[in-house]
Protein backbone atom coordinates (compact mmCIF):
# COMPACT_ATOMS: atom_id res chain seq x y z
CA UNK A 1 0.00 0.00 0.00
CA UNK A 2 1.47 3.42 -0.91
CA UNK A 3 2.59 5.59 2.01
CA UNK A 4 -0.01 8.38 1.76
CA UNK A 5 -1.29 9.44 5.18
CA UNK A 6 0.86 6.97 7.09
CA UNK A 7 3.49 7.51 9.76
CA UNK A 8 6.61 5.41 9.77
CA UNK A 9 10.38 5.41 9.91
CA UNK A 10 12.62 3.65 7.46
CA UNK A 11 15.93 2.85 9.07
CA UNK A 12 18.43 1.01 6.91
CA UNK A 13 21.38 0.60 9.20
CA UNK A 14 24.38 -1.32 10.56
CA UNK A 15 26.74 -1.50 7.68
CA UNK A 16 29.83 -3.20 8.92
CA UNK A 17 32.10 -3.74 5.92
CA UNK A 18 35.61 -2.60 5.25
CA UNK A 19 34.56 0.16 2.90
CA UNK A 20 32.76 2.06 5.66
CA UNK A 21 29.44 2.31 7.42
CA UNK A 22 26.30 3.75 5.89
CA UNK A 23 22.77 4.19 7.13
CA UNK A 24 19.62 5.55 5.53
CA UNK A 25 16.97 7.11 7.81
CA UNK A 26 13.64 8.35 6.53
CA UNK A 27 10.91 9.68 8.84
CA UNK A 28 7.41 9.96 7.46
CA UNK A 29 4.62 11.55 9.55
CA UNK A 30 1.02 11.71 8.37
CA UNK A 31 2.11 11.07 4.81
CA UNK A 32 4.70 13.88 4.77
CA UNK A 33 8.46 13.46 4.82
CA UNK A 34 9.89 14.87 8.04
CA UNK A 35 13.52 14.00 7.56
CA UNK A 36 15.87 12.12 5.25
CA UNK A 37 19.45 11.39 6.29
CA UNK A 38 22.29 9.45 4.75
CA UNK A 39 24.51 8.78 7.74
CA UNK A 40 28.10 7.72 7.13
CA UNK A 41 30.10 6.54 10.12
CA UNK A 42 33.41 5.64 8.56
CA UNK A 43 36.41 5.63 10.84
CA UNK A 44 39.47 7.64 9.89
CA UNK A 45 41.83 5.55 7.76
CA UNK A 46 44.96 7.53 8.78
CA UNK A 47 46.71 7.07 5.40
CA UNK A 48 47.51 10.78 5.30
CA UNK A 49 49.47 10.27 8.49
CA UNK A 50 51.03 6.95 7.46
CA UNK A 51 52.89 8.60 4.60
CA UNK A 52 54.43 11.38 6.67
CA UNK A 53 58.19 10.85 6.79
CA UNK A 54 58.18 8.59 3.75
CA UNK A 55 60.35 9.01 0.69
CA UNK A 56 58.55 10.19 -2.47
CA UNK A 57 58.65 6.91 -4.42
CA UNK A 58 57.17 4.94 -1.48
CA UNK A 59 53.98 7.00 -1.34
CA UNK A 60 52.14 5.76 -4.48
CA UNK A 61 52.62 2.12 -3.48
CA UNK A 62 51.43 2.73 0.08
CA UNK A 63 48.36 4.80 -0.76
CA UNK A 64 47.18 2.31 -3.38
CA UNK A 65 46.16 0.27 -0.32
CA UNK A 66 43.48 2.85 0.48
CA UNK A 67 41.15 0.82 -1.75
CA UNK A 68 41.20 -2.69 -3.19
CA UNK A 69 38.96 -1.65 -6.07
CA UNK A 70 40.52 1.72 -6.94
CA UNK A 71 44.13 0.77 -6.09
CA UNK A 72 45.32 1.77 -9.57
CA UNK A 73 43.62 5.17 -9.35
CA UNK A 74 45.08 6.00 -5.94
CA UNK A 75 48.52 4.91 -7.10
CA UNK A 76 48.45 6.94 -10.32
CA UNK A 77 46.97 10.04 -8.70
CA UNK A 78 49.63 9.93 -5.98
CA UNK A 79 52.32 9.39 -8.61
CA UNK A 80 51.17 12.49 -10.48
CA UNK A 81 51.03 14.56 -7.29
CA UNK A 82 54.51 13.49 -6.16
CA UNK A 83 55.94 14.08 -9.64
CA UNK A 84 54.40 17.56 -9.62
CA UNK A 85 56.05 18.28 -6.28
CA UNK A 86 59.44 17.12 -7.53
CA UNK A 87 59.17 18.72 -10.97
CA UNK A 88 59.27 15.36 -12.78
CA UNK A 89 57.82 15.20 -16.29
CA UNK A 90 57.04 11.59 -17.32
CA UNK A 91 57.78 10.47 -20.88
CA UNK A 92 55.17 9.97 -23.60
CA UNK A 93 55.69 6.21 -23.26
CA UNK A 94 55.04 6.31 -19.51
CA UNK A 95 51.88 8.38 -19.92
CA UNK A 96 50.61 5.92 -22.55
CA UNK A 97 51.17 2.93 -20.25
CA UNK A 98 49.53 4.76 -17.35
CA UNK A 99 46.48 5.55 -19.46
CA UNK A 100 46.18 1.87 -20.32
CA UNK A 101 46.50 0.96 -16.64
CA UNK A 102 43.77 3.51 -15.85
CA UNK A 103 41.40 1.98 -18.39
CA UNK A 104 42.07 -1.54 -17.10
CA UNK A 105 40.74 -0.36 -13.75
CA UNK A 106 37.69 1.30 -15.27
CA UNK A 107 36.69 -1.84 -17.17
CA UNK A 108 37.24 -4.04 -14.13
CA UNK A 109 35.37 -1.79 -11.71
CA UNK A 110 32.46 -0.89 -14.01
CA UNK A 111 31.86 -4.54 -15.01
CA UNK A 112 31.96 -5.52 -11.35
CA UNK A 113 29.49 -2.84 -10.36
CA UNK A 114 27.04 -3.06 -13.24
CA UNK A 115 26.80 -6.84 -13.38
CA UNK A 116 27.33 -7.88 -9.77
CA UNK A 117 25.80 -5.01 -7.78
CA UNK A 118 23.33 -3.13 -9.97
CA UNK A 119 21.86 -5.73 -12.33
CA UNK A 120 20.62 -8.01 -9.49
CA UNK A 121 18.50 -5.05 -8.26
CA UNK A 122 16.83 -4.66 -11.62
CA UNK A 123 16.29 -8.39 -12.00
CA UNK A 124 14.64 -8.63 -8.61
CA UNK A 125 17.22 -10.80 -6.86
CA UNK A 126 19.27 -10.17 -3.74
CA UNK A 127 22.73 -10.89 -5.13
CA UNK A 128 24.71 -12.48 -7.90
CA UNK A 129 24.17 -16.03 -6.54
CA UNK A 130 20.51 -16.40 -7.54
CA UNK A 131 21.31 -14.57 -10.77
CA UNK A 132 23.90 -17.25 -11.59
CA UNK A 133 21.16 -19.83 -11.39
CA UNK A 134 18.57 -17.99 -13.48
CA UNK A 135 20.86 -16.11 -15.89
CA UNK A 136 24.15 -18.07 -16.03
CA UNK A 137 25.05 -16.64 -19.45
CA UNK A 138 24.92 -13.09 -18.05
CA UNK A 139 27.20 -13.96 -15.13
CA UNK A 140 29.61 -15.92 -17.34
CA UNK A 141 29.96 -12.92 -19.64
CA UNK A 142 30.60 -10.67 -16.66
CA UNK A 143 33.24 -13.03 -15.29
CA UNK A 144 34.94 -13.17 -18.69
CA UNK A 145 35.05 -9.36 -19.04
CA UNK A 146 36.27 -8.93 -15.49
CA UNK A 147 38.98 -11.55 -15.97
CA UNK A 148 40.11 -9.74 -19.13
CA UNK A 149 40.37 -6.46 -17.23
CA UNK A 150 42.24 -8.13 -14.35
CA UNK A 151 44.74 -9.66 -16.76
CA UNK A 152 45.14 -6.28 -18.47
CA UNK A 153 46.03 -4.71 -15.11
CA UNK A 154 48.49 -7.53 -14.38
CA UNK A 155 50.11 -7.12 -17.80
CA UNK A 156 50.80 -3.43 -17.21
CA UNK A 157 51.13 -3.25 -13.46
CA UNK A 158 52.86 -6.54 -12.73
CA UNK A 159 49.96 -7.83 -10.70
CA UNK A 160 46.21 -7.49 -10.47
CA UNK A 161 45.88 -5.84 -7.06
CA UNK A 162 48.13 -3.01 -5.88
CA UNK A 163 50.38 -3.15 -8.95
CA UNK A 164 54.05 -2.42 -8.39
CA UNK A 165 55.44 -1.81 -11.90
CA UNK A 166 54.50 1.87 -12.07
CA UNK A 167 56.74 4.27 -10.18
CA UNK A 168 57.93 7.87 -10.36
CA UNK A 169 59.20 8.74 -13.88
CA UNK A 170 58.22 5.44 -15.45
CA UNK A 171 57.77 1.71 -15.14
CA UNK A 172 60.12 -0.66 -13.34
CA UNK A 173 58.95 -3.47 -15.60
CA UNK A 174 57.61 -3.18 -19.14
CA UNK A 175 54.82 -5.40 -20.47
CA UNK A 176 55.83 -8.52 -22.38
CA UNK A 177 55.06 -7.99 -26.07
CA UNK A 178 53.69 -11.51 -26.62
CA UNK A 179 51.30 -10.95 -23.75
CA UNK A 180 50.33 -7.59 -25.28
CA UNK A 181 49.47 -9.40 -28.53
CA UNK A 182 47.39 -11.97 -26.67
CA UNK A 183 45.46 -9.41 -24.68
CA UNK A 184 44.84 -7.40 -27.85
CA UNK A 185 43.20 -10.50 -29.39
CA UNK A 186 41.08 -10.98 -26.30
CA UNK A 187 39.94 -7.36 -26.46
CA UNK A 188 38.85 -7.90 -30.06
CA UNK A 189 36.82 -10.92 -28.92
CA UNK A 190 35.34 -8.85 -26.08
CA UNK A 191 33.54 -6.55 -28.52
CA UNK A 192 30.77 -9.14 -28.90
CA UNK A 193 30.45 -9.36 -25.11
CA UNK A 194 30.09 -5.58 -24.97
CA UNK A 195 27.24 -5.69 -27.46
CA UNK A 196 25.50 -8.28 -25.29
CA UNK A 197 26.15 -6.12 -22.23
CA UNK A 198 24.45 -3.16 -23.91
CA UNK A 199 21.48 -5.41 -24.74
CA UNK A 200 21.16 -6.58 -21.12
CA UNK A 201 21.32 -3.05 -19.72
CA UNK A 202 18.91 -1.78 -22.37
CA UNK A 203 16.32 -4.24 -21.06
CA UNK A 204 16.51 -2.88 -17.50
CA UNK A 205 13.77 -0.64 -16.21
CA UNK A 206 15.60 2.45 -14.92
CA UNK A 207 13.61 4.53 -12.40
CA UNK A 208 12.66 7.83 -14.07
CA UNK A 209 13.63 10.30 -11.33
CA UNK A 210 15.57 13.46 -12.19
CA UNK A 211 17.06 16.38 -10.26
CA UNK A 212 19.09 19.09 -11.88
CA UNK A 213 22.62 18.65 -10.58
CA UNK A 214 26.06 20.20 -10.84
CA UNK A 215 28.35 17.64 -12.45
CA UNK A 216 32.09 17.88 -11.82
CA UNK A 217 34.79 15.97 -13.66
CA UNK A 218 38.18 16.32 -15.26
CA UNK A 219 38.06 17.74 -18.77
CA UNK A 220 40.80 17.63 -21.37
CA UNK A 221 40.84 19.46 -24.71
CA UNK A 222 42.21 16.48 -26.61
CA UNK A 223 40.53 13.40 -25.21
CA UNK A 224 37.84 11.91 -22.95
CA UNK A 225 39.46 12.87 -19.65
CA UNK A 226 40.31 9.95 -17.40
CA UNK A 227 44.04 10.26 -16.65
CA UNK A 228 44.47 13.99 -16.99
CA UNK A 229 42.68 17.32 -17.34
CA UNK A 230 41.37 20.34 -15.44
CA UNK A 231 38.42 20.42 -13.05
CA UNK A 232 35.23 21.20 -14.99
CA UNK A 233 31.82 22.19 -13.65
CA UNK A 234 28.62 21.79 -15.63
CA UNK A 235 27.25 24.85 -13.77
CA UNK A 236 29.88 27.28 -15.08
CA UNK A 237 30.88 25.27 -18.18
CA UNK A 238 34.44 26.23 -17.36
CA UNK A 239 37.43 24.54 -15.75
CA UNK A 240 39.91 25.41 -13.03
CA UNK A 241 43.43 24.01 -12.53
CA UNK A 242 43.78 20.88 -10.42
CA UNK A 243 45.93 22.88 -7.97
CA UNK A 244 42.75 24.77 -6.98
CA UNK A 245 41.00 21.62 -5.81
CA UNK A 246 40.41 22.92 -2.27
CA UNK A 247 38.25 25.66 -3.77
CA UNK A 248 36.31 22.96 -5.61
CA UNK A 249 35.68 20.49 -2.83
CA UNK A 250 35.07 23.07 -0.05
CA UNK A 251 34.83 20.22 2.43
CA UNK A 252 32.62 20.66 5.47
CA UNK A 253 31.20 18.50 8.22
CA UNK A 254 27.67 17.56 9.25
CA UNK A 255 26.58 16.04 12.52
CA UNK A 256 25.32 12.73 11.07
CA UNK A 257 28.41 11.83 9.05
CA UNK A 258 32.06 11.26 9.84
CA UNK A 259 32.86 11.68 6.15
CA UNK A 260 33.53 15.24 5.09
CA UNK A 261 30.95 16.52 2.63
CA UNK A 262 31.62 18.66 -0.43
CA UNK A 263 29.93 21.49 -2.36
CA UNK A 264 31.02 23.91 -5.05
CA UNK A 265 28.58 26.20 -6.85
CA UNK A 266 25.39 24.93 -5.16
CA UNK A 267 24.40 22.80 -2.18
CA UNK A 268 26.09 19.69 -3.60
CA UNK A 269 27.69 18.25 -6.71
CA UNK A 270 28.08 14.84 -8.30
CA UNK A 271 31.15 13.08 -9.65
CA UNK A 272 31.44 9.75 -11.44
CA UNK A 273 30.51 8.13 -14.72
CA UNK A 274 27.37 10.20 -15.33
CA UNK A 275 29.25 13.43 -14.55
CA UNK A 276 32.01 12.51 -17.01
CA UNK A 277 29.61 11.47 -19.77
CA UNK A 278 27.59 14.67 -19.27
CA UNK A 279 30.69 16.88 -19.30
CA UNK A 280 32.73 15.17 -22.03
CA UNK A 281 30.16 13.40 -24.19
CA UNK A 282 31.63 14.70 -27.45
CA UNK A 283 34.98 13.12 -26.65
CA UNK A 284 33.66 9.60 -26.18
CA UNK A 285 34.76 7.30 -28.98
CA UNK A 286 32.04 6.75 -31.62
CA UNK A 287 31.09 3.20 -30.46
CA UNK A 288 30.56 4.56 -26.94
CA UNK A 289 28.35 7.38 -28.23
CA UNK A 290 26.38 4.81 -30.24
CA UNK A 291 25.95 2.75 -27.06
CA UNK A 292 24.74 5.86 -25.21
CA UNK A 293 22.16 6.56 -27.90
CA UNK A 294 21.07 2.92 -27.92
CA UNK A 295 20.67 3.01 -24.14
CA UNK A 296 18.74 6.28 -24.16
CA UNK A 297 21.42 8.28 -22.38
CA UNK A 298 20.94 11.79 -23.71
CA UNK A 299 23.04 14.60 -22.24
CA UNK A 300 22.54 16.47 -20.08
CA UNK A 301 21.08 13.62 -18.09
CA UNK A 302 19.93 14.42 -14.55
CA UNK A 303 18.76 10.94 -13.56
CA UNK A 304 21.28 9.49 -11.04
CA UNK A 305 20.00 5.95 -11.66
CA UNK A 306 21.45 6.38 -15.18
CA UNK A 307 24.95 6.32 -13.66
CA UNK A 308 24.87 2.55 -14.22
CA UNK A 309 24.14 3.17 -17.89
CA UNK A 310 26.96 5.71 -18.06
CA UNK A 311 29.28 3.05 -16.63
CA UNK A 312 28.39 0.74 -19.52
CA UNK A 313 29.02 3.57 -22.00
CA UNK A 314 32.44 4.19 -20.42
CA UNK A 315 33.23 0.47 -20.53
CA UNK A 316 32.61 0.52 -24.28
CA UNK A 317 34.81 3.62 -24.58
CA UNK A 318 37.62 2.06 -22.56
CA UNK A 319 37.61 -1.20 -24.54
CA UNK A 320 37.90 0.62 -27.87
CA UNK A 321 40.41 3.13 -26.49
CA UNK A 322 42.49 0.28 -25.07
CA UNK A 323 42.44 -1.48 -28.43
CA UNK A 324 43.90 1.69 -29.97
CA UNK A 325 46.55 2.01 -27.27
CA UNK A 326 47.48 -1.69 -27.44
CA UNK A 327 48.02 -1.24 -31.18
CA UNK A 328 50.24 1.77 -30.47
CA UNK A 329 52.34 -0.34 -28.13
CA UNK A 330 52.53 -3.20 -30.64
CA UNK A 331 53.74 -0.78 -33.31
CA UNK A 332 56.44 0.71 -31.12
CA UNK A 333 59.55 -0.46 -29.31
CA UNK A 334 59.07 0.12 -25.62
CA UNK A 335 62.28 1.31 -23.96
CA UNK A 336 63.51 0.78 -20.43
CA UNK A 337 63.60 4.19 -18.77
CA UNK A 338 65.75 5.63 -16.02
CA UNK A 339 63.53 5.91 -12.95
CA UNK A 340 66.12 7.46 -10.62
CA UNK A 341 65.19 10.83 -9.18
CA UNK A 342 66.30 13.45 -6.69
CA UNK A 343 63.96 14.48 -3.92
CA UNK A 344 63.50 18.09 -2.90
CA UNK A 345 61.19 20.33 -0.92
CA UNK A 346 57.92 21.22 -2.58
CA UNK A 347 54.21 20.62 -2.91
CA UNK A 348 52.29 18.89 -5.67
CA UNK A 349 48.65 18.14 -6.44
CA UNK A 350 47.47 15.36 -8.72
CA UNK A 351 44.03 14.41 -9.99
CA UNK A 352 42.74 11.44 -11.97
CA UNK A 353 39.31 10.18 -12.73
CA UNK A 354 38.70 6.85 -11.01
CA UNK A 355 35.55 4.79 -11.63
CA UNK A 356 33.57 6.57 -8.90
CA UNK A 357 34.68 10.09 -9.84
CA UNK A 358 37.43 12.63 -9.56
CA UNK A 359 40.21 11.84 -7.07
CA UNK A 360 42.62 14.41 -5.62
CA UNK A 361 45.96 13.76 -3.90
CA UNK A 362 48.16 16.49 -2.44
CA UNK A 363 51.67 16.01 -0.96
CA UNK A 364 54.20 18.37 0.58
CA UNK A 365 57.87 17.45 1.01
CA UNK A 366 60.18 19.13 3.50
CA UNK A 367 63.82 20.18 3.13
CA UNK A 368 64.87 16.61 3.96
CA UNK A 369 62.94 15.38 0.89
CA UNK A 370 60.46 13.43 2.99
CA UNK A 371 56.70 13.84 3.10
CA UNK A 372 55.54 16.35 5.67
CA UNK A 373 51.88 16.81 4.71
CA UNK A 374 49.31 14.80 2.75
CA UNK A 375 45.67 15.08 1.73
CA UNK A 376 43.38 12.85 -0.32
CA UNK A 377 39.80 13.70 -1.33
CA UNK A 378 38.00 10.65 -2.66
CA UNK A 379 34.97 10.55 -4.98
CA UNK A 380 32.60 8.88 -2.54
CA UNK A 381 33.23 11.69 -0.04
CA UNK A 382 32.32 14.22 -2.73
CA UNK A 383 29.15 12.33 -3.70
CA UNK A 384 27.62 11.65 -0.28
CA UNK A 385 26.10 15.12 0.05
CA UNK A 386 24.61 14.86 -3.45
CA UNK A 387 23.14 11.43 -2.75
CA UNK A 388 21.36 12.81 0.31
CA UNK A 389 20.06 15.77 -1.73
CA UNK A 390 18.72 13.27 -4.31
CA UNK A 391 17.01 11.31 -1.55
CA UNK A 392 15.44 14.47 -0.14
CA UNK A 393 14.12 15.37 -3.59
CA UNK A 394 12.91 11.91 -4.59
CA UNK A 395 11.32 10.56 -1.38
CA UNK A 396 8.38 13.01 -1.40
CA UNK A 397 7.76 12.18 -5.07
CA UNK A 398 7.94 8.44 -4.45
CA UNK A 399 5.91 8.47 -1.25
CA UNK A 400 2.47 8.66 -2.82
CA UNK A 401 3.03 5.82 -5.26
CA UNK A 402 5.28 3.36 -3.42
CA UNK A 403 5.01 1.01 -0.49
CA UNK A 404 7.62 1.18 2.26
CA UNK A 405 9.38 -1.80 0.72
CA UNK A 406 9.48 -0.22 -2.72
CA UNK A 407 10.68 3.07 -1.28
CA UNK A 408 13.42 1.33 0.69
CA UNK A 409 14.54 -0.58 -2.39
CA UNK A 410 14.63 2.60 -4.48
CA UNK A 411 16.74 4.36 -1.85
CA UNK A 412 19.20 1.47 -1.74
CA UNK A 413 19.26 1.37 -5.53
CA UNK A 414 19.94 5.11 -5.60
CA UNK A 415 22.87 4.72 -3.22
CA UNK A 416 24.20 1.79 -5.24
CA UNK A 417 23.75 3.68 -8.52
CA UNK A 418 26.49 6.05 -7.38
CA UNK A 419 28.72 2.99 -6.88
CA UNK A 420 30.03 4.26 -3.55
CA UNK A 421 32.76 2.35 -1.80
CA UNK A 422 30.19 1.52 0.85
CA UNK A 423 27.93 -0.16 -1.72
CA UNK A 424 29.22 -3.60 -0.76
CA UNK A 425 27.89 -3.00 2.71
CA UNK A 426 24.57 -1.65 1.57
CA UNK A 427 23.80 -4.97 -0.09
CA UNK A 428 23.72 -6.70 3.29
CA UNK A 429 21.60 -4.15 5.12
CA UNK A 430 18.67 -5.08 7.27
CA UNK A 431 15.57 -2.95 6.98
CA UNK A 432 13.64 -2.00 10.07
CA UNK A 433 10.20 -0.39 10.00
CA UNK A 434 8.81 1.39 13.03
CA UNK A 435 5.10 2.08 12.65
CA UNK B 1 40.98 -36.76 -15.98
CA UNK B 2 43.75 -34.40 -14.97
CA UNK B 3 43.68 -33.17 -11.36
CA UNK B 4 44.47 -29.52 -10.65
CA UNK B 5 46.16 -28.84 -7.33
CA UNK B 6 45.69 -25.19 -6.41
CA UNK B 7 47.48 -23.37 -3.62
CA UNK B 8 45.60 -20.29 -2.45
CA UNK B 9 46.71 -17.64 0.00
CA UNK B 10 48.41 -14.37 0.75
CA UNK B 11 52.17 -14.70 1.12
CA UNK B 12 52.22 -11.41 3.02
CA UNK B 13 49.84 -12.51 5.77
CA UNK B 14 51.89 -15.04 7.72
CA UNK B 15 50.29 -18.48 7.86
CA UNK B 16 47.66 -17.46 5.29
CA UNK B 17 50.30 -18.30 2.67
CA UNK B 18 50.67 -21.90 3.81
CA UNK B 19 48.55 -23.26 0.92
CA UNK B 20 50.67 -21.58 -1.74
CA UNK B 21 53.91 -22.70 -0.08
CA UNK B 22 52.74 -26.31 0.34
CA UNK B 23 51.67 -26.66 -3.30
CA UNK B 24 54.86 -25.01 -4.55
CA UNK B 25 56.96 -27.46 -2.52
CA UNK B 26 54.80 -30.44 -3.49
CA UNK B 27 55.21 -29.68 -7.20
CA UNK B 28 59.00 -29.97 -6.83
CA UNK B 29 59.07 -33.01 -4.59
CA UNK B 30 58.86 -35.57 -7.37
CA UNK B 31 57.99 -35.87 -11.06
CA UNK B 32 54.19 -35.85 -11.35
CA UNK B 33 51.95 -37.09 -14.15
CA UNK B 34 48.31 -36.16 -14.80
CA UNK B 35 48.58 -33.26 -12.42
CA UNK B 36 48.78 -29.52 -12.83
CA UNK B 37 49.90 -27.23 -10.05
CA UNK B 38 48.55 -23.70 -9.78
CA UNK B 39 49.46 -20.96 -7.33
CA UNK B 40 46.73 -18.36 -6.88
CA UNK B 41 48.23 -15.66 -4.68
CA UNK B 42 46.76 -12.72 -6.54
CA UNK B 43 43.24 -13.88 -7.21
CA UNK B 44 39.94 -12.37 -6.17
CA UNK B 45 36.89 -14.55 -5.68
CA UNK B 46 35.27 -13.78 -9.03
CA UNK B 47 38.48 -14.67 -10.86
CA UNK B 48 38.55 -17.90 -8.88
CA UNK B 49 35.02 -18.66 -10.10
CA UNK B 50 36.00 -17.91 -13.69
CA UNK B 51 39.14 -20.04 -13.48
CA UNK B 52 37.35 -23.00 -11.87
CA UNK B 53 34.85 -23.04 -14.73
CA UNK B 54 37.68 -22.61 -17.21
CA UNK B 55 39.70 -25.49 -15.71
CA UNK B 56 36.79 -27.91 -16.00
CA UNK B 57 38.73 -30.56 -14.09
CA UNK B 58 38.64 -32.06 -10.59
CA UNK B 59 40.27 -29.65 -8.18
CA UNK B 60 42.21 -29.98 -4.96
CA UNK B 61 42.43 -26.65 -3.15
CA UNK B 62 45.07 -26.18 -0.46
CA UNK B 63 44.31 -23.22 1.75
CA UNK B 64 44.53 -21.78 5.22
CA UNK B 65 41.12 -22.21 6.90
CA UNK B 66 39.53 -21.40 10.22
CA UNK B 67 38.00 -24.73 11.22
CA UNK B 68 38.10 -24.42 14.99
CA UNK B 69 40.72 -27.16 15.34
CA UNK B 70 44.24 -27.10 16.77
CA UNK B 71 46.55 -24.71 14.92
CA UNK B 72 48.91 -26.59 12.60
CA UNK B 73 46.38 -29.39 12.07
CA UNK B 74 44.60 -30.10 8.80
CA UNK B 75 41.25 -31.38 7.60
CA UNK B 76 39.98 -32.69 4.27
CA UNK B 77 36.68 -31.38 2.96
CA UNK B 78 34.57 -32.26 0.00
CA UNK B 79 33.02 -28.97 -1.11
CA UNK B 80 29.92 -30.84 -2.25
CA UNK B 81 29.15 -32.49 1.07
CA UNK B 82 30.47 -29.83 3.42
CA UNK B 83 28.62 -26.61 3.95
CA UNK B 84 31.23 -23.87 3.66
CA UNK B 85 30.32 -20.86 5.69
CA UNK B 86 29.30 -17.93 3.50
CA UNK B 87 30.66 -14.58 4.63
CA UNK B 88 27.29 -12.87 4.45
CA UNK B 89 23.70 -13.85 4.00
CA UNK B 90 23.38 -11.73 0.89
CA UNK B 91 26.62 -11.49 -0.90
CA UNK B 92 28.55 -8.37 -1.84
CA UNK B 93 31.38 -8.47 -4.34
CA UNK B 94 33.84 -6.65 -2.10
CA UNK B 95 33.39 -9.35 0.50
CA UNK B 96 33.12 -12.42 -1.70
CA UNK B 97 35.18 -15.30 -0.34
CA UNK B 98 36.22 -18.75 -1.49
CA UNK B 99 32.97 -20.33 -0.32
CA UNK B 100 30.93 -17.97 -2.49
CA UNK B 101 33.33 -18.42 -5.40
CA UNK B 102 32.89 -22.20 -5.37
CA UNK B 103 29.13 -21.91 -4.94
CA UNK B 104 28.93 -19.45 -7.82
CA UNK B 105 30.95 -21.76 -10.08
CA UNK B 106 28.73 -24.71 -9.14
CA UNK B 107 25.57 -22.71 -9.81
CA UNK B 108 26.90 -22.04 -13.29
CA UNK B 109 27.50 -25.66 -14.10
CA UNK B 110 30.94 -26.47 -12.72
CA UNK B 111 30.24 -30.03 -11.59
CA UNK B 112 33.74 -31.39 -10.95
CA UNK B 113 34.76 -32.65 -7.51
CA UNK B 114 36.31 -29.95 -5.31
CA UNK B 115 38.41 -31.29 -2.47
CA UNK B 116 39.84 -28.89 0.08
CA UNK B 117 42.91 -29.45 2.23
CA UNK B 118 42.44 -26.89 4.99
CA UNK B 119 45.19 -25.94 7.43
CA UNK B 120 44.39 -24.20 10.71
CA UNK B 121 46.72 -21.17 11.12
CA UNK B 122 48.72 -20.09 14.16
CA UNK B 123 49.30 -16.47 13.18
CA UNK B 124 47.97 -14.23 10.39
CA UNK B 125 50.17 -11.22 11.11
CA UNK B 126 51.14 -9.15 8.04
CA UNK B 127 54.57 -10.69 7.49
CA UNK B 128 56.07 -12.42 4.45
CA UNK B 129 56.90 -15.70 6.20
CA UNK B 130 55.19 -18.52 8.06
CA UNK B 131 55.14 -18.51 11.85
CA UNK B 132 57.82 -20.60 13.55
CA UNK B 133 55.15 -22.98 14.80
CA UNK B 134 53.75 -23.48 11.29
CA UNK B 135 57.28 -23.99 9.93
CA UNK B 136 57.72 -26.78 12.46
CA UNK B 137 54.55 -28.46 11.13
CA UNK B 138 55.36 -27.96 7.45
CA UNK B 139 56.90 -31.38 6.71
CA UNK B 140 54.03 -33.12 8.50
CA UNK B 141 51.50 -31.21 6.41
CA UNK B 142 53.42 -31.79 3.18
CA UNK B 143 53.63 -35.54 3.81
CA UNK B 144 49.89 -35.72 4.43
CA UNK B 145 49.14 -33.74 1.30
CA UNK B 146 51.48 -35.80 -0.86
CA UNK B 147 50.03 -39.10 0.39
CA UNK B 148 46.49 -38.00 -0.46
CA UNK B 149 47.43 -36.57 -3.85
CA UNK B 150 49.09 -39.86 -4.81
CA UNK B 151 45.93 -41.72 -3.77
CA UNK B 152 43.77 -39.38 -5.79
CA UNK B 153 45.91 -39.70 -8.90
CA UNK B 154 46.03 -43.51 -8.65
CA UNK B 155 42.31 -43.82 -8.07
Amino acid sequence: MPGTGRTYEIDVHHVTRVEGHGRIRINVRDGAVEDVNLCITEANRFFENFVKGMQPHEIPWIVSRICGICCVGHQLTATKAVEAALGIQPSVQTVLLRKMLTESQFIQSHVLHVYFLAVPDFMGVQSVLPLAKTHPEVVKRALKLKKLANDYTSLLGGRMLHPMANTLKGFRQLPDMKAVEQIHSRFLEAVADLEETVSVVKSLNIPPYERETEYVSLKHPGEYALYDGEVFSSDTTSAVPVDDYLNVTNEFTVSHSTTKWARWHRESYAVGALARVNNSYGQLLPPAREAAEDLGLNVPCYNPYMNNVAQVVETVHCVYSSLNMLEQVLNSDLEEEDVSYTSRAGRGVGACEVPRGILFHDYTFGPDGRCSQANAVIPTGQNINNIEQDMKAFVPRMLSTMTQEELTLHMEMLLRAYDPCISCSVHMLDVEFIE
Amino acid sequence: MKLSVIGIGNLYAGDDGVGVRLVERLSKRRPWMDLSFLLWEDTDALTLTHDLIDLGSPVLIVDCADMGIEPGEYRWFDARSTRLKLQTDSVSTHGLGMAEAIELAQLMGFDMPVTIFGVQPFDLSPVSYLSQLMKSRFSYLLDALEKRVIEMVVS
